[in-house]
């Protein structure tokens, strides 16, 4: 009963904070340098023309009075025009959100194997080699931007030494899968290297934690066999950490997917930002913006949840 | 086992030394002029002239990438310093004083928290425009939430510490407890995050500046070099093989050097 | 009991154990040999660092890393353990061998429910069917005395108490019928009525199914009731072994006459001299590791490393074994302690009648519910009006179990939780309006918690620590020979000075805390169970200081404990807490003597029975089961009414006790009319004996 009603806390922060990273959103638009109208129009646009395309705009009603008619929009799927391709920002903004979750639900699939396997492994060999070594990889992986990896990869595999892969574009499912495949997954690669190596850390030291617990000694000097000891008592104590994890930080695969989309010229909802960005688009600023902060908070949310519903401890509550 | 026996501790050391180095006296160093172009070499392949090579406009490779690294590091720093600034005083009243005032403060990190740091960033540097400031600006407040945090629950592992206790009991001040029993105990932490966060500031820079969002040409650092190196790249490869390697060699052993002070933390108290 | 006929179950022979160290390889072990029967139990005695915890753990197979066996064998009925495959290995332990560990709720897997736990390894072990298993799992928590054992088997185990943890853990161990089993330290940690409710169980279940046991602890008392032979350690060596009952009625060791007679017990005050136990030294290498502590040492004991026989089973590394046996103890050693006591300010000393240094009045707090909406009445008081108050000069004995609110008191006491009711007046100021405290207030109330050590700083050296208070409270800097005074006084070293704490032993990190509370030369001393987690001559040595103390400077001390036999050492008055609500308030006789609250009744009972000492015909175990307490009592009855052996019925549920006053300075709030309590006790109660002056034989 109680879990009920913290999970309805939950969500009612989870909007709270979505409203706050709205106002954020607009806030920013604000502050922006630069007259919209003038940068449209030209400099030597007529008085006139100003005042039309301004009243036009609804540029000349007040701040709330735009904000709330912004986020009404928005709640009806209306993100408004973008001033720089002269059409409506949402069928753009959905298309391209589409192609970076196929994106990024590639790498995360990427990120849980690998990441789990690595912990696992480093973890039941720790101290050897295979540990020190499989450990030492991964702490390079996390430490180089992936501009950079992006880029070393483009270079080996995409042209380079070997011609593997493409090394930019996008290629539809509907057009062949192995093809599509080819072409997400050096992207996606590079998008799970940093996450991959920071989840297989966690799980290292909470397999770690677990098979240096209490609870597995007396599982072991019950006279199980090891594999029963790992696969009942150590993977379901020292995954819960790693699953939370995985999950909290699909946000930050996100945000690191502006800069991959980059390196591989790949048609997602980074490059439209970059985009926004470069043209001083502030409609469609705020559309991405707002979009890219909602998927973030979301997986938070459910990382939040899962983090809960994992755990007995939180889940029931002691006598 | 002390630290600076570690072997490997010690060589990570050693290299972002010879780094910090380099960017300090890199200007005098460098055999040319980071920005002087020379139509008649561009794009040559390493030799004894340039060490390094050329780019696509003849500018030497090597001042380049010695002047990207005074850049690379200034704003590293001066980054981590803005996010320390802020968050390590609201990390430890957070975690001492407790209550609405941890609540508030948790709160507040939270919001800034709820947008990826890239896009954050992004957005600060549209607003305030893109240079060398407004980039030490923006990644430090996009890391500060991560660093109070940190330092919070660094600090709340040892609030309720019986010392602490013991400390209020006799009738300290809370200015007293915070700086001068909280932070104390809780350094190591807080150094794996200051060593862990330059790494990732410098990271997040690289990345801005190879988007094209932060300091803007002549003035390159590692990550806007690798990106002018993009049409060129496949061709001749030293014009992006430099700068990456630069930047490996300065944030993985950055890394390594968290890990290893993390894992004396550890391990190595009481053992 | 024992069978003698058979050969035993457990040989260990030659045991050495090594650990890897920073100083190279040290042995936690040497040469330690020792022989377990069929249905016997048999108990490893010591301190902590004594390597009895090693000895169970080289049985086990469970050593880890840096731990070795370095010599010895260990055999289970011809097999031998070390040498065994990992799959003979599995078939062991388990099945033949269980072990019962310290900490009963790590040791549970906290994502798995108990039944799950319990049923496990019957799958792997008895070639059972699930629905079989599940029975018998049923069958053993109700063996364990668990009541509604289906609704546990599907329960997790942080939603169960400590108790019940362990009787599960218990459970586990017997689930397939082993022949040996291996109990370490099973109840250190859980609070005495707990504690004597799970040896009432251990007992039973050793009778009914014949159990053998190869028992560790420290806890004397319970050792003497439940094992047949003891082998008590020091070291990594046996010093002594025999039959418990021989042991413990004369011993043939210097440690262990020390370490039996120097704690107090519910028959005697115990105690030795202060001087004798100050030394601590490295055990030497050579002989007798007890030498640099013993009084009785002479050149010989260089060469006494070895258990000599000394007939009928009894064994002794001590070379004047012969003379400790016929010794009896001094009497002028115990009329010595008994001074002590009578050097505190009395009741009708003329200045105990100056106001008392804490005057606790109607004290009222509970937790949680600061805004949100929870509605005040329907949250439970941890302190409920609470009154009573510490004279100048005297020791008050605030007692309860866990969860009782006496460490919310003390709390309260020093402003580390904020108070809703009621006044603290501590020399004319009255704490509880006080959010913060001044300074001048702070260093007259010095408390000392129960995690001592952790209390110092881990950065800071001992003499900043110790020079701390002198800054806070008088502004001023001291010199070094003053540190080094302050701390002659409570016995640490000069050149412990320069060290952090984690270089010092758990006993002097201890007597550094005291040093900085005693430091500031303060009014009150609260002591907030500053005893429980030590070794017996660690409490020993604390206790002769504060008496010490006490008549130096006049201090009042609040001593919060559970431990009874320390607190009928040590105090003057007592107070009784029972769920955040004052049963008793009195001098220290009421825990001898009728009329005594119910309550109290049942403390004495279980620190009595924990010895095998209390009355055969008052049978008061039921009420010390945590399981009868419903999780809301009726909030206007009496609060201990579900657990009183003495309970009136309807009368104890629907009102509110009232308090009876016994002479001038004794409270006493029950439904029973004084007298006629004071009656039924002494009718059901033997005699108490003539405790301070009984000699034991040293």
């Amino acid at each position: 009963m109680a879990v009920l009603g913290s999970i309805v806390l939950r969500l009612g922060y989870t909007a709270l904070i979505l409203a706050c990273v709205s106002l954020m959103v607009f806030g920013v638009t604000e502050l922006l340098p630069g007259n919209v109208i003038t940068m449209i129009l030209g400099t030597d646009a007529s008085p006139q023309e100003i005042q039309r395309l301004t009243a036009l705009m609804g540029l000349d009603l007040p701040a709330w009075q735009r904000y709330w008619n912004w986020v009404t929009g928005v709640l009806q799927g209306d993100f408004g025009m973008s001033l720089r391709m002269q059409q409506p920002v949402a069928p753009v903004l959905f298309d391209r959100m589409a192609e970076s979750l196929v994106l990024a639900s590639v790498a995360f699939v990427m990120v849980a194997i690998g990441g789990v396997t690595i912990g696992l492994v480093t973890a039941l060999f720790e101290g050897t080699r295979i540990d020190r070594f499989i450990t030492g990889i991964a702490v390079i992986g996390t430490s180089l931007p992936e501009f950079v990896t992006g880029t070393v990869f483009v270079l080996l595999f995409a042209g380079g030494l070997f011609d593997w892969f493409p090394p930019s574009g996008y290629h539809g499912f509907d057009e062949g899968v192995f093809e599509a495949l080819r072409h997400l997954f050096l992207p996606a690669f590079t998008l799970s290297i940093v996450l991959a190596a920071y989840v297989g850390r966690i799980t290292r030291t909470s397999t770690i934690d677990a098979l240096r617990s209490d609870y597995v000694r007396t599982a072991r000097l019950k006279g199980l066999p090891e594999f029963q000891v790992i696969c009942r008592h150590v993977i379901p104590n020292a995954f819960v950490p790693t699953v939370t994890v995985l999950f909290m930080n699909i946000g930050w695969m996100v945000g690191g997917i502006v800069v991959v989309e980059a390196v591989f010229v790949f048609p997602g909802i980074g490059r439209l930002m970059l985009f926004a960005i470069t043209e001083r688009d502030w409609t469609l600023i705020q559309a991405c913006a707002l979009m890219i902060a909602a998927v973030y908070v979301f997986s938070n949310l459910i990382g939040d949840l899962l983090a809960v519903w994992l755990n007995p401890r939180l889940r029931l509550s002691s006598n | 086992m002390r630290l600076y026996k570690d072997p490997v501790f010690v060589v990570a050391a050693g290299v972002i030394l010879l780094h910090i180095f380099l960017a300090l006296f890199g200007g005098w160093l460098a055999p040319f002029p980071y920005d002087e172009m020379r139509f008649m070499s561009t794009l040559q392949a390493p030799d004894s002239t340039h060490w390094f090579g050329t780019d696509q406009y003849g500018r030497d490779m090597l001042s380049r990438v010695l002047a990207g690294g005074h850049i690379t590091l200034l704003f590293g720093f001066g980054a981590v310093f803005v996010c320390f600034l802020i968050g390590l005083p609201v990390g430890l009243v957070s975690a001492y004083y407790g209550g609405w005032v941890d609540q508030l403060c948790m709160r507040l990190m939270d919001i800034l928290m709820s947008f990826p740091t890239l896009l954050l960033g992004m957005l600060i540097l549209v607003i305030a425009g893109a240079d060398m400031t407004s980039l030490i600006i923006a990644v430090g407040l996009v890391y500060c939430p991560r660093t109070a945090r940190m330092v919070r629950t660094a600090a709340l592992e040892v609030r309720q510490s019986a010392y602490i206790e013991a400390a209020q009991a006799r009738g300290e001040g809370g200015f007293y407890v915070m700086f001068k029993e909280l932070l104390p105990s809780a350094i190591g932490p807080i150094l794996v995050e200051f060593c862990i966060r330059l790494s990732y500031a410098i990271l997040l820079g690289a990345s801005f500046n190879y988007l094209g969002l932060g300091v803007q040409p002549p003035q390159a650092d590692w990550g806007a070099l690798v990106q002018e190196a993009r049409s060129t790249m496949l061709m001749a490869p030293w014009t992006a093989l430099f700068p990456i390697l630069f930047i490996s060699t300065l944030v993985a052993p950055l890394h390594l050097m968290a890990d290893r002070i993390d894992d004396h933390l550890k391990g190595g108290q009481g053992a | 009991m024992r069978d003698f006929s058979n050969p035993p179950l457990l040989e260990v022979s030659g045991l050495t154990v090594a650990y890897r160290t920073g100083e190279g390889e040290v042995a936690a072990v040497k040469d330690l040999s020792l022989s377990l029967f069929p249905q016997e139990v048999l108990a490893l005695v010591g301190e902590s660092g004594s390597g009895k915890t090693s000895v169970a753990l080289s049985i086990l197979g469970y050593l880890g890393r840096g731990g070795r066996v370095a010599a010895g064998e260990i055999r289970l009925q011809g097999l031998d353990l070390n040498a065994m495959p990992s799959r003979q290995r599995r078939a062991v332990y388990g099945r033949r061998i269980a072990h019962v560990a310290q900490d009963p709720a790590s040791s549970l897997n906290p994502s798995m429910r108990i039944g799950t736990n319990l049923i496990e390894g019957m799958l792997v072990h008895l070639k059972v069917s699930r629905k079989a298993a599940y029975e018998r799992a049923v069958g053993l928590l109700k063996e364990v005395r668990l009541t509604n054992p289906d609704a546990i088997m599907r329960c997790y185990p942080h939603q169960l108490s400590g108790g019940m943890q362990q009787r599960v853990c218990i459970a586990m161990a017997l689930a397939c019928d082993p022949e040996l089993i291996i109990m370490d330290e099973p109840t250190t940690g859980l609070d005495p009525a707990t504690e004597a409710a799970i040896f009432v169980l251990l007992k039973d279940l050793r009778r009914r199914r014949g159990l053998s046991i190869l028992f560790i602890s420290h806890n004397l008392a319970a050792v003497r009731e439940l094992a047949d032979r003891v082998i008590v350690m020091y070291h990594g060596m046996a010093v002594e072994s025999g039959g418990s009952v021989q042991v413990f009625a004369r011993p043939a060791h210097r440690y262990t006459s020390m370490l039996f007679n120097a704690l107090p017990t519910m028959r005697s005050i115990g105690g030795m001299p202060v001087e004798i136990m100050w030394q601590e030294g490295r055990a030497p290498m050579q002989g007798c590791p007890f030498r640099p502590r013993c009084d009785m040492a002479v050149d010989a004991c260089a060469g006494a490393d070895r258990l000599q026989a000394l007939g009928d089973g009894h064994q002794s590394s001590c070379v004047r074994a012969a003379e400790l046996q016929e010794r009896a103890r001094p009497a002028q050693q115990a009329a010595a302690l008994v001074d002590f006591r009578q050097e505190g300010l009395r009741p009708d000393h003329p200045e105990a009648a100056a106001r008392p240094v804490l005057e606790v009045d109607q004290l009222v707090h509970s937790y949680g519910g600061r805004g949100f909406g929870t509605l005040r009445s329907s949250q439970r008081r941890s302190l409920d009006e609470v009154s009573f108050s510490v004279p100048r000069g005297e020791v008050t004995a605030l007692i309860g179990e866990s969860g009782s609110g006496k460490s919310t008191l003390a709390r309260c006491l020093v402003g580390l939780e904020p108070v809703r009711g009621g006044a603290l007046r501590f020399q004319d100021v009255d704490l509880a309006t006080m959010r913060t405290r001044p300074l001048q207030v702070a260093r007259r109330l010095q408390i000392v918690f129960q995690n001592i050590a952790g209390s110092l700083h881990p950065r800071k050296t001992i003499a900043d620590i110790l020079a701390r208070p002198f800054r806070l409270y008088e502004n001023r800097s001291v010199d070094f020979a003053e540190l080094e005074r302050l701390g002659h006084s409570v016995g640490i070293k000069s050149e412990l000075l320069r060290k952090r704490p984690a270089g010092l032993s758990g006993g002097e990190r201890q007597r550094v805390a005291l040093a900085r509370a005693f430091s500031s030369d303060p009014s009150l001393l609260v002591l907030d169970e500053a005893f429980s987690a030590l070794d017996v001559s660690m409490k020993v040595k604390v206790m002769n200081l504060l008496q010490q103390k006490k008549r130096e400077i006049g201090m009042g001390i609040l001593l919060i404990t559970h431990d009874l036999p320390i607190v009928r050492f040590l105090a003057d008055r007592v107070a009784v807490l029972y769920r955040g609500w004052l049963c008793e308030d009195g001098p220290v006789t009421v825990t001898r003597a009728p009329p005594m609250h119910p309550y109290t009744e049942t403390l004495m009972w279980s620190a009595l029975q924990l010895e095998g000492l209390a009355p055969r015909q008052l049978r008061m175990e039921r009420f010390l089961d945590p399981n009868r307490v419903s999780a809301e009592a009726s909030p206007n009855g009496c609060p201990f009414q579900q657990r009183c052996p003495r309970s009136l019925g309807a009368l104890c549920e629907t009102s509110r006790p009232p308090r009876q006053r016994v002479g001038e300075h004794h409270m006493l709030a029950c439904h029973i009319p004084v007298a006629e309590l004071a009656a039924a006790q002494a009718q059901e109660w033997p005699e108490p004996e003539p405790a301070d002056t009984e000699a034991i034989a040293c």
